[in-house]
């Protein structure tokens, strides 16, 4: 797959019929970067799942208009390498070269959740942070016409019925997932998981009562709280979202649990500073972009901008965190 | 017994060794009923079971299955294959509308067509086509 | 409704509905390419657009790119979606049989069927289904889904132990990868790249369109080949439609209750339509699906079709979208500040019916697109077999990198190439794998979930009625084919029992 000098073969073989399309053959030459005048051609934003989900849209949105900010006015295209959960695009922004050419973007899964489980080539200290981009707390939602009307009452049921009480996610071993088994671990209080194959299903089977509450993205739930056909209980993350300032944090009920679903850019380990501030200083005026702001709103998605000291930071709590809890459910040794 | 019965034996043979690799699978999570072992499980005991079925009505059938399959050319096959897994592997290494020319290249000479002029122009063709639509039109880069 | 009108038959609007449609139907008919991914590289562009054109654009992909995958699927049996996995059944044998432009005209206008039909339900009651929808918890959809995979005895040809070992496999296919409840991951042998499965759409290339070309390869085709089939434009009578009229109607329906139901799928609705088909025919009749007959394309083409407006229906009233594709219109329509859900057709009915709109319009738009493309795609079968072999075997592989750029599917393609391959070889029928594939993670992760709900107690798959029903015709359909087969053989053959032909 490399661009190698097979490339400028092949291109001379093929030119006679492909001269009306060989404009991106010229970009091979002199890729020795010198940070001074990057970028000197398109960047690659790898993205780790498939077209259409919050990650890619947010990407997009971005990278539609971010030829305005890059210096010398180049562009970033998204390219999308789904599968494993997110890791195998995460891997492949590990695995790239440190040029600024490639860097991807990545979540709080494949970061901080997929290094404990499935023994991943790269961890939160093997590659560089950029910045992080949004982030979005969860809440615990159930049918509005449930007995609990406050979290009070909820742990109370909970509390007195172990076991009982069943809550949909959106996937095993996902954030949401690992909030609860944290909350459970601290509080005692058993819970019974129903992992679906995303929120939408999740959410569904609350409707249709086949679960009593579901933990998802605040995002998710919004349109259904809004309806009236649900209530947030609690807020699982770290900061409360619009429309939700009365539903309480866990951590402010005295239970130590604060995790959001972050969304960052990373770039590979090894990449010059001057790229990556390039890069981050570029990006950020592109969060702040109206259109991109606007994008994001309509979405639901918060921007969340993050520098990337505190980015590593907050990848290094999840990391750290992610692991007692795993290790704590025994999902891990 | 007639040859066919040796895709049973394989798949027997294949069976067991899953069953050796779902028994390496984490034990059931309290809460979680069924372990990650469970299902695996139950379809391998169907598929032994279904392979014992097929090789006893391969045993008993009388009546010689029709015959009248064609025998398996089994160099061509080894040819045929061989020529896509070398065309899938030097796309790690190598510019893909060469490994491309010459996989249709080699394909058409292995089914036949003679005319040179044929070969050349209906491989230059297509990988024209193929860079214009994936790499230009839909920017995927090989 | 002068304001719904205004809104539609604007010039703009009615522009790219048709862009839409046309997209969705080359990028469905490509192999590697769906509709999904048409649709997600879209959405930017939508961005800019006024509300309803940006919609309609989507709208329009979504009802082309239900299409187009039948028209490779019986050209050059490459299904290029999975929902058009069950049309190859019938579709590429009648193609073989000369009967392409046929086939192909009963695809279109069976799409077009249940496009309409399926709106039509949509429009009239689509609240009073969503409920319904919802009641399909974790035992019903482990019900629905063992009631799919009964549909084996259908589509597996003379050997039903074999079919059935077939889609046992496929079960077991299914299982690599993530565990849907606990996330251990299986049978991945420390590939990141098994973590999330076998990646469906290349395996089902590999499947049916690689391991066509290595057969081919393997018995030589040259000359002989190349005269038996001439594209002719066959155009079909109204009249002859008309007397098709139960298939049509029966696999709208199928499919537009599938579509209502979230999670399922296109190809479930047309495997299962099929089935229900084959069910109704004479016997005589029966035992000639799968070897090219109209029945067998309508039946899958319409109900896959027909999966939109009922997909369709969930996703507005509830904001619950059914499959991958209604997710990204979700995503799309939040973009354009729309949220779906009840308080939609009350607060914004314009739009809702707008929307209704434009989606008669795309599949008119379809109608027009297929029937004018089949006039010249139907000559791709002109094309002499040892030069276009080589082309889609190319198309394949390429296809199947361009889905998530990961050369790993290339490799999946492959193997399944050599597998589909080898089955066939040794007359193991392929559908039954699809099946497997596609049902596994459906019945395995339900049947856990269901069983977490209920603490471990197997009552509940017979204490409520729509799980007990399903659960019930499924066990039926599995015996008794299974003894049918067994004693036909038993006794030495002696009229061995044909009820069930496939290829």
């Amino acid at each position: 797959m490399k661009k190698l000098v097979m490339k400028k073969l092949a291109i001379i073989g093929f030119a006679a019929m492909l001269a009306a399309g060989c404009s991106n053959g010229a970009e091979e030459s002199g890729s020795s970067a010198s940070s001074a005048d990057y970028p000197e051609r398109d960047i690659d934003i790898i993205v780790p799942y498939a077209p259409g989900g919050t990650t890619d849209t947010a990407s997009r949105a971005l990278s539609s208009v971010i030829s305005e900010y890059l210096p010398n006015g180049y562009n970033a295209n998204v390219v999308n390498k789904e599968g494993g959960a997110g890791v195998i695009g995460t891997t492949e922004v590990f695995n790239a070269k440190p040029d600024g050419y490639k860097i991807g973007m990545t979540t709080v899964g494949p970061m901080t959740i997929k290094p404990h489980t499935d023994n991943t080539a790269y961890t939160p200290e093997t590659i560089e942070p950029i910045m992080q981009v949004v982030a979005t707390p969860n809440v615990l939602v159930v049918q509005n016409d449930a007995p609990w009307q406050t979290y009070e009452e909820w742990y109370e049921y909970a509390e007195s019925n172990p076991g009982e009480f069943s809550y949909g996610t959106s996937g095993a071993g996902l954030t949401q997932h690992i909030s609860m088994e944290a909350f459970s671990t601290q509080t005692g209080v058993e819970l019974k998981h129903v992992p679906f194959e995303g929120g939408a299903p999740a959410l569904a089977a609350l409707l249709g009562g086949h679960v009593q509450g579901a933990l998802v993205q605040t995002t998710e739930a919004m349109p259904h709280i809004e309806s009236g056909n649900m209530r947030a209980l609690v807020n699982t993350g770290s900061f409360k979202t619009e429309g939700l300032e009365d539903v309480p944090l866990l951590s402010e009920k005295g239970v130590d649990v604060a995790s959001d679903v972050w969304t960052g850019l990373i770039a590979p380990q090894g990449t010059p500073q001057e790229i990556i501030d390039v890069l981050h200083d570029s990006f950020k005026k592109a969060l702040e972009d109206p259109k991109v702001v606007e994008t994001f709103e309509k979405l639901g998605v918060n921007p969340a901008y993050a520098g990337p000291d505190e980015f590593a930071e907050i990848m290094q709590k999840d990391y750290d965190l992610n692991e007692e809890v795993l290790k704590a459910a025994g999902i891990i040794q | 017994m007639k040859k066919e019965g040796f895709v049973n034996v394989i798949l027997l043979i294949f069976s067991f060794f899953m069953l050796y690799m779902v028994n390496q699978l984490p034990a059931t999570n309290a809460t979680q009923e069924l372990g990650p072992g469970f299902f695996p499980k139950l379809i391998l005991y169907a598929i032994i079971a279904f392979n014992i079925l097929q090789l006893l009505i391969l045993f008993f059938s009388k009546k010689q299955d029709d015959s009248s399959e064609s025998e398996f050319r089994f160099g061509r096959f080894l040819i045929m294959t061989g020529i896509m897994a070398a065309y899938v592997f030097s796309l790690y290494f190598i510019d893909y509308k060469i490994g491309t020319f010459l996989l249709i290249f080699s394909l058409m000479v292995l089914l036949g067509v003679k005319s040179y002029k044929m070969l050349f122009s209906v491989t230059v063709l297509s990988v024209g086509a193929i860079y214009l639509l994936f790499e230009i039109v839909l920017n995927v880069h090989i | 409704m002068e304001q719904v009108l205004a809104q539609v038959l604007d010039l703009q609007t009615l522009m790219l509905v048709f862009i839409g449609v046309f997209l969705g139907v080359v990028f469905s008919a490509i192999p590697g390419l769906t509709a999904t991914m048409g649709i997600a590289l879209l959405i930017p562009y939508t961005f800019t657009l006024p509300q309803v054109p940006a919609i309609s654009m989507l709208l329009g992909i979504y009802i082309g790119g239900m299409y187009g995958g039948a028209i490779t699927a019986i050209l050059i049996r490459t299904p290029g979606t999975p929902s058009a996995a069950a049309t190859l059944l019938d579709g590429y044998p009648m193609a073989e049989k000369g009967q392409a432009g046929r086939a192909l005209n009963f695809a279109t206008i069976g799409s077009f069927v249940g496009g309409i039909i399926s709106c039509v339900i949509l429009i009239l009651i689509a609240p009073q289904l969503a409920e319904f929808g919802l009641r399909f918890g974790p035992p019903e959809y482990f019900a629905l889904a063992v009631f799919g995979l009964s549909i084996v005895g259908t589509v597996s040809g003379k050997n039903v132990v074999k079919g059935l070992m077939v889609a046992a496999l496929g079960l077991l296919i299914a299982t690599v990868g993530m565990d849907p409840i606990g996330g251990v991951t299986r049978f991945t042998f420390g590939s990141i790249n098994l973590s999330s499965g076998v990646a469906f759409i290349p395996a089902l290339i590999g499947l049916f369109a690689v391991s066509q070309v290595i057969k081919e390869v393997e018995q030589k085709v040259t000359k002989n080949n190349q005269l038996k089939i001439k594209f002719q434009k066959q155009s079909v009578s109204l009249k002859e439609n008309l007397s098709y009229w139960k298939e049509y109607i029966r696999s709208a329906l199928i499919g537009t209750f599938v579509g209502i139901i979230p999670g399922t799928g296109t190809s479930i609705a047309t495997f299962l339509s099929y089935n229900e088909s084959k069910r109704f025919a004479k016997p005589a009749r029966r035992k000639e699906y799968g070897t090219g007959i109209p029945e067998g394309v309508i039946s899958t083409e319409t109900s896959n079709n027909a999966v939109t407006g009922g997909a369709l229906i969930p996703l507005l009233t509830l904001g619950i979208p059914g499959d991958v594709v209604t997710a990204v219109i979700l995503g799309g329509l939040l973009i354009q500040g729309i949220t779906p859900g009840p308080l939609l057709f009350q607060n914004n009915e314009t739009l809702v019916y707008s929307l209704f709109s434009t989606l008669i319009i795309a599949n008119i738009f379809m109608l027009l697109i297929g029937l004018f493309a089949i006039r010249f795609v139907g000559k791709i079968v002109d094309v002499p077999k040892n030069i276009l072999l080589p082309i889609v075997v190319t198309l394949c592989f390429i296809g199947s990198y361009s889905l998530s750029n990961n050369l790993f599917d290339v490799w999946i393609a492959l193997v399944f190439g050599v597998i589909g391959f080898l089955l066939e070889k040794f007359k193991y029928p392929l559908p039954p794998l699809i099946l497997g594939i596609i049902l596994g993670p459906i019945i395995e992760a339900n049947l856990r979930r269901s069983l977490i709900g209920s603490s471990g107690d197997l009552s509940i798959f017979a204490t409520r009625p729509i799980t007990a029903i399903f659960l019930g015709i499924a066990l039926l359909s599995f015996i008794y084919p299974l003894i049918k087969s067994l004693v036909g053989r038993f006794k030495d053959n002696a009229k061995a029992n044909e009820d069930i032909t496939t290829r």
